[in-house]
Order: C-alpha cells, then structure tokens, then sequence
C-alpha cells in the first residue's frame, strides 16, 4: 500500500510586513518576495498525519508530490530527511496552474494508474489564493471518497479512521479505502523535524521529475483558464476598547451588546 | 516549624487571598521557562519539589516582616517577578517559599530633570517601555523577553538589551535601589550620577539572582526617543570576517545601537531571500540625535563596504524589528515538536571568540547524534570583545532523561570550550542553577570572594540556595 501527500512551497506570511500589503497595479502582485518560501502550513500538518500512520506500519510507502519550478524542491527534500521514501516534482509554467482545477488535474494524472495508492492528503487550502478545492476535485476525479476538515486519520485492520471538525461538532468515522482527505491545522500537531544528519542524506536523494504542458493532459482543449482580473487587499481594522464592571451593566452584557452592535454594521 | 504554622503566619500577614497553596500553581511556579524544562514537561516532567506556598507581596514593609520570618526559621525562599528566567533560577526546592513581587507593580515617578524613572520591583519592562514612550522617551533596554520580564529581575540576571551597544547593559543603566535584605532589613542606594564611595554596591544586587536578597524597587536611566534612525544590512562570506568588522566598528568609537551578526544557517532561516548561498548577515541600526545617526551610519558602511560586504538595503531590519520578539508568544514551539532546544549566550575577547564559536560548531555538529542545527550570533559588542549566542535543537528518545543527557551534551560542549578559551560562561541570561556547576571554573580564585559575600549576607542560606553557588 501507498498513501501520498501533496505539498506546495508558499511564502511565509507570518513574516510580511503590515504596510507591505499592498497591490501592484501594473503586475496585479504584491510584492512579498522577501518573505522565505516555506511549506504550507496545511500540508506540514498533512504530511505530519502520513508519517504518523507509517510509524507504527512499517510497510506503507510514502511518497510526496508537489507541482513547481526547481525552488520547490526544497519542501520535497525536507520531507525526505524527515522519512518519507519518494518524491516527485511536476514541471508547469506557473501561470497555468493558478486555479484548483487545473492543479487536481495534474495531481490526477500522475496518480490514477498507481493502484498501490489508498490515501491521498492534502492540505486543507494553501497560503497562497486559498481556493480550498485541490482535494476535492481530485477526489472526484478519481472517483474516490473524500472527507474535508480531517485533524488526524489512523490506519487499523485495512481500514482508516479519520476525525474531522464540522460545523456541529466532530466525527469520528471508520472508512474503506482508497480515499482522499483535506488536512486542517489543529494546534498540536507540528511537522517533525530533520537532523541535520538527515538533512545531508536528503540532499544526495533523488526526486522523481515530470514535465508536463497542460495541454498534454487536458481532456478539453477549449477549457478556460482562469484569468486574475483585479486584486484588493482589504486592510482589517483592529480595535481594542477595555470593558468595566460597572453597576448597571455586567461585563458579559456589555460584551453581548458591542458584539450585536457590530454585527449590526456590518463587521465580520 | 510545621507548614501550617508557616502558612497561618503568612495569612496573617498577608490575608488568606495572598497566599498560594494551590497546588497546581505551585507546579507552574516550579520551574521557569529553561530550554530544558520545556521539553521534559513534554515528556511528562513534573516537579517532585514543590514551595509550600507562593507569597504576593505587595508593600516593602510586608517584604520586611517576610524575610525576617523567613530568616528566623531558616526557611529557603525564592524571589520572583516575570518568571522568564532561563536558567533553572526558579527552581523551588521543596517546602521552600516563592517571594512573588509581581504584583508590586507601580511606576513610582518619572524624574524629566534628571531623565531617571523609578518603578516597584513588578513593572514589567514592556508596561515601562510604553509609559516613557507617550511621554517622549525610551528606558533604551530592550531584551527580546520585553513582552515577559519585569524590572526585578532584570536588575537580578544582569540583563541586557537588543540596543546595548549604545544603550549598555542593565548595569550601565541602574541608577539606585531599593531592596530588602535576607535577615530582614531594608536598604537604600540613593541616585547619584557617579561616586567614589567605596566598592559600587549595586553591583551586589545586579545579578544577584535572588541569592541576596528581595529587590523591591529601581531607579533607571531614561534617554529621549532617537530624532533619527539609520538601518542597514550587508552580507557577508564568513563569520570571522563580520566579527573583524564590528571590531573594527567599536573600537574606532562607533556605537551602533544595534550590531548584530547571524551565521549562514540563521542568515538561511530568517534573510534567505536577500542572501546568496552560504552568507552570513551584519545589521545595524544606528540613531541618536539628528545629524549623528547618519555620521555613524557612514562609517559604518564604509568599513563594511573595506571588508567586502554587500549591501542588502533596510528591509532586514524592517523584518527584524517586527519580529525579534516574536518567540516570546510560543514559548513551547520546539518542545512540542519533541526537540530539545535552547539557547547559550557566552562572551569572550576579540582574540578568542572567533576560536570559540568555530568550535562550538564544530564539535556539536559533530558529536550530537540527532542534531536538528546549532547556529550562533553576535548581538552585543564592546570594544574589548562581543558575545556569541548560541542557538541548537536536537532530537532524542521521547523521555526526560534521554532529554536532560541531550541537553546536558550539548550545554556541556559550550561551556567547555568557551572556558578553553578563557570566555565567560554566561553573557546575560545569569546563572541559575543549571549553570551553577562551572561557577568555580569560571570565577577561578574569585570564587572565594563570592562564597564570603554569600554567607555574609545570607549567614543561613535561605536566599535561592543553589543559585550561582551550587549546594554541596
Ligand atoms: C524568549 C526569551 C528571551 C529572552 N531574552 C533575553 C534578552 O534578550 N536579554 C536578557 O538579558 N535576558 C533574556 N531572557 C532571560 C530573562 O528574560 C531575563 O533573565 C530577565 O531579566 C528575567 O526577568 P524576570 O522578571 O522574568 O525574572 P524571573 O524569571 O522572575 O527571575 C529571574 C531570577 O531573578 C531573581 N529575581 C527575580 N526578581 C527578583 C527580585 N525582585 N529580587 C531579587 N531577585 C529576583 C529570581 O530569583 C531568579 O533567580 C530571555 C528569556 C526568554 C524566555
């Protein structure tokens, strides 16, 4: 059995200055190439969930995939030092591929004749254009079931159990397989990390390579591609008003009112 | 004496609310917040030792009758404020009492003739920081705890700043000081600009670490807010060549209140972009009134651009400034990710240190079995030499011993090696107990003179006992 977990290089946000934020009318960018490239934070959760089921199945092989240029083999290198056993880069012009459509499609094609394949993770969305529908589509093109919003997923007796947050609640559900999850972040759960050891043998690995055109693979040649027309950035306002105990109102009412107020205008 | 009776004498002191026996909060006051710690509480580390009770202190007079009570029944007794130390300097042996002054926590008054401001011992520094800065001015001490740490204690560790080069350490910027002392009486030094009165008494309270008593009360320098700030970042191939530069800097009179140098890997993990391969990167920051941040920033930049440094503009520092103190909100990163992680921040001279961090890097990369990375910087340097930050993380079977023989590898490889070369063990986080046990090494014939100021002040050796003088 094979189970797969598809990562993408994303820049790490958390480091993007506040004023930073700010569109380039000519390049419809912004412009945050300063900020490291990183693994998605959904993914590492998702790649932490795989190598947690490999654990204590010594027998599951593991590979990652990930679609991008030579930088990218960065996070592919790093899940190597940290145990996964393959890795496989996708080659496509970047422009292409700005949409979960056309991202599931590639995904599709390179794993639709694995037949070891069981489990397919994703991250949830990724940091950058937070579509939040790669795994879906995927696993409706591949015809397997799909669960969203998974926190963790373990393996037992051919079957998987994966807990997942709904808007009520948390399910807990025992599944056949193959199948497809979306990963979300749960507070916890952090990506392992490599020795440096590791690190260094990682770097001597090799990486699987496809290059792919689109086209190549498209089952619809006339399909349109997205096109970004126009991009805002919407500047949060924060706020920090201190409530008081005072005789006639309590804390608790004074909270509920403030928030029904702001509802009231509008503020998400 | 009984614990209940120890415990009804503080109630009646204090009020039944001020007195802590809870005993979960007795275990979160167990420890501090060492690198160590955080990765056995992962592993399940709880302490078997735990104080009787936690004591909130609000008045001096109360600290007075406290420690002569403590005194009297020779009851051990550990001093506390922001609980960000980091060198097991919390640790409470068991029945022993916390002194928590954390709730004394006024600004007693900002002095605009003589640019002091005088704060009770549980000001946290960020409160203080904030308070000058609405009114015009900066306490110029910005350790990367400034969100934690409260005044206190930061007079106790000997702390220092991230603007040090200008500002100096809290050494530099303690003025005078009020504390109470282990057999009960309350001392006063008044602030003078300068003395010569005999040996600096401050200087028996500035790193301390509670061994000589309770500091209740600081008076620190205050400096108005820089007219002008200049920022600037360069590459550069090799660490000895940044050491060479900021030597050059300093001695030839410049104070760069900000003068920093990250090896490769850190320059990897927080400027990537901005670096090629295997470069490291300076920062500085420069300010002070108009006119003299610019002159400095010149000089600066030429003596970077003499070594062959690249200039990489001000955005580093944009970055840096934002984020330096960013780890203050998940403390626990590391640990929760099994990894036993820390940092050591270690000084020598200008002739030594170059020899000390290749070294150190040389052999934990070498001898540490699941080394995740050691890395180091220089961020405070003087015109004899400059400090190395020591930052490593490693990887170990998931149990609290296997944690502490990592910890205690890799914190041993340093602390040798710094001693080789004749550095000192411990630049600004203090001593504590866990560094406690190469005091006699570090101190050399010296150490006879702090064993005497010790059982001269503390003649029953209730104060932290196992701080800086390890227990026999
Ligand atoms: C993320 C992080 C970053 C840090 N960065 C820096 C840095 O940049 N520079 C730096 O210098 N340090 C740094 N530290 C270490 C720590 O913040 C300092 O040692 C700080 O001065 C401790 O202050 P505190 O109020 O938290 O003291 P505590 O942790 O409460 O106590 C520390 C020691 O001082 C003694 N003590 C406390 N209050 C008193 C008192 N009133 N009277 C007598 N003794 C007392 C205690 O007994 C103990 O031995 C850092 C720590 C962390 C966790």
């Amino acid at each position: 059995m094979k189970i797969i977990s598809c990562i993408k290089q994303v820049y790490d946000l958390d480091i993007v200055l506040e004023n930073d934020w700010v569109v380039d009318e000519t390049t419809n960018k912004i412009n945050i190439d300063y900020a490291n490239l990183i693994m998605n934070p959904y993914d590492e959760t998702a790649l932490e969930l795989m190598l947690r089921i490999t654990d204590s199945s010594k027998d599951i092989k593991t590979e990652v995939i990930t679609i991008g240029n030579k930088k990218s083999e960065a996070i592919l290198r790093k899940a190597l030092a940290i145990g996964v056993d393959d890795a496989t880069r996708i080659e496509i012009d970047h422009e292409l591929i700005n949409n979960p459509f056309n991202i599931a499609k590639l995904l599709h094609h390179k794993i639709k004749d694995d037949k070891e394949v069981k489990l397919v993770l994703c991250g949830r969305q990724s940091d950058i254009f937070n579509h939040g529908q790669t795994g879906q589509i995927l696993a409706e093109k591949l015809g397997w079931s799909c669960f969203t919003n998974v926190f963790n997923i373990t393996y037992k007796d051919s079957y998987f159990n994966v807990s997942r947050t709904t808007s009520s609640g948390i399910e807990h559900i025992k599944t056949n397989n193959p199948l497809v999850v979306t990963v979300t972040q749960s507070p916890n759960m952090f990506l392992r990390m490599a020795t440096l050891m590791n690190t260094m043998k990682a770097k001597q690995k090799p990486i699987n390579f496809i290059s792919k055109e689109l086209s190549e693979i498209s089952e619809d040649t006339n399909e349109k591609f997205y096109n970004l027309e126009k991009l805002t950035v919407e500047k949060s306002k924060k706020n920090c008003i201190y409530l008081n105990e005072n005789k006639n109102k309590s804390i608790n009412l004074q909270l509920s009112d403030l928030i029904n107020n702001s509802l009231n205008k509008g503020v998400k | 004496m009984e614990k209940t009776e120890v415990i009804n004498f503080f109630e009646t002191v204090l009020g039944k609310e001020r007195v802590v026996t809870n005993e979960e909060v007795l275990q979160e006051f167990a420890t501090d917040i060492t690198g160590l710690r955080m990765v056995q509480k992962h592993f399940g580390w709880k302490s078997e030792n735990l104080a009787s009770c936690i004591l909130k202190i609000h008045t001096k007079e109360e600290a007075v009758t406290v420690m002569k009570f403590i005194n009297e029944n020779k009851i051990v007794s550990i001093p506390r404020t922001g609980g960000s130390g980091v060198c097991l300097g919390l640790e409470t042996p068991s029945h022993s009492v916390v002194i928590d002054l954390s709730e004394m926590n006024e600004i007693i008054e900002i002095n605009e003739e003589n640019f002091t401001i005088t704060a009770q011992a549980g000001v946290p520094l960020q409160v203080l920081e904030e308070t000058l800065n609405k009114k015009g001015y900066t306490s110029g001490h910005f350790p990367q705890s400034l969100p934690l740490a409260q005044m206190g204690g930061l007079v106790a560790t000997r702390s220092i700043g991230q603007f040090s080069t200008l500002y100096g350490g809290i050494e530099d910027l303690l003025v005078g000081l009020e504390g109470v002392l282990p057999t009960g009486e309350l001392v006063f030094i008044k602030n003078n600009p300068r003395k010569s009165t005999g040996p600096d008494l401050r200087h028996i309270w500035l790193g301390s670490e509670g061994a000589f008593g309770v500091i209740t009360e600081v008076t620190v320098k205050i400096f108005k807010l820089p007219e002008e700030r200049v920022m600037q970042a360069f590459a550069i191939e090799e660490f000895q060549t940044g050491l060479d530069i900021i030597q050059e800097i300093v001695q030839a009179g410049w104070k760069p209140a900000v003068t920093r140098l990250h090896d490769k890997t850190e320059a990897k993990e927080s400027y990537g972009p901005f670096i090629k391969e295997d470069e490291g990167v300076l920062l500085f920051i420069s300010e002070g009134p108009q006119g003299f941040a610019s002159l400095e920033g010149n000089a600066v930049k030429n003596v970077c651009l003499k070594h062959k440094a690249r200039e990489l503009g001000s955005k580093p520092l944009e970055l840096w400034l934002a984020h330096r103190n960013d780890i203050c909100d998940h403390l626990d990163m590391y640990a929760k990710q099994g990894a036993v992680a820390d940092t050591c921040e270690i000084s020598a001279m200008w002739s030594d240190i170059g020899k000390i961090y290749n070294e150190v890097i040389s052999r934990v990369a070498k001898e540490v079995p699941y080394l995740v990375a050691v890395t180091g910087h220089s961020s405070h340097s003087y015109v004899q030499g400059t400090n190395i930050y020591f930052m490593f993380g490693a990887m170990c079977a998931p149990s609290v011993e296997a944690a502490e023989k990592t910890y205690n590898q890799i914190f041993g490889i340093i602390m040798e090696t710094t001693l080789k070369y004749n550095g000192s063990i411990a630049h600004h986080h203090g001593v504590g107990r866990y560094r406690s046990k190469w005091m006699k090494e570090e101190l050399g014939s010296s150490y006879e003179m702090l064993k005497k100021l010790k059982s001269a002040f503390d003649p029953n050796g209730i104060m932290n006992q196992g701080v800086l003088i390890p227990v026999e």
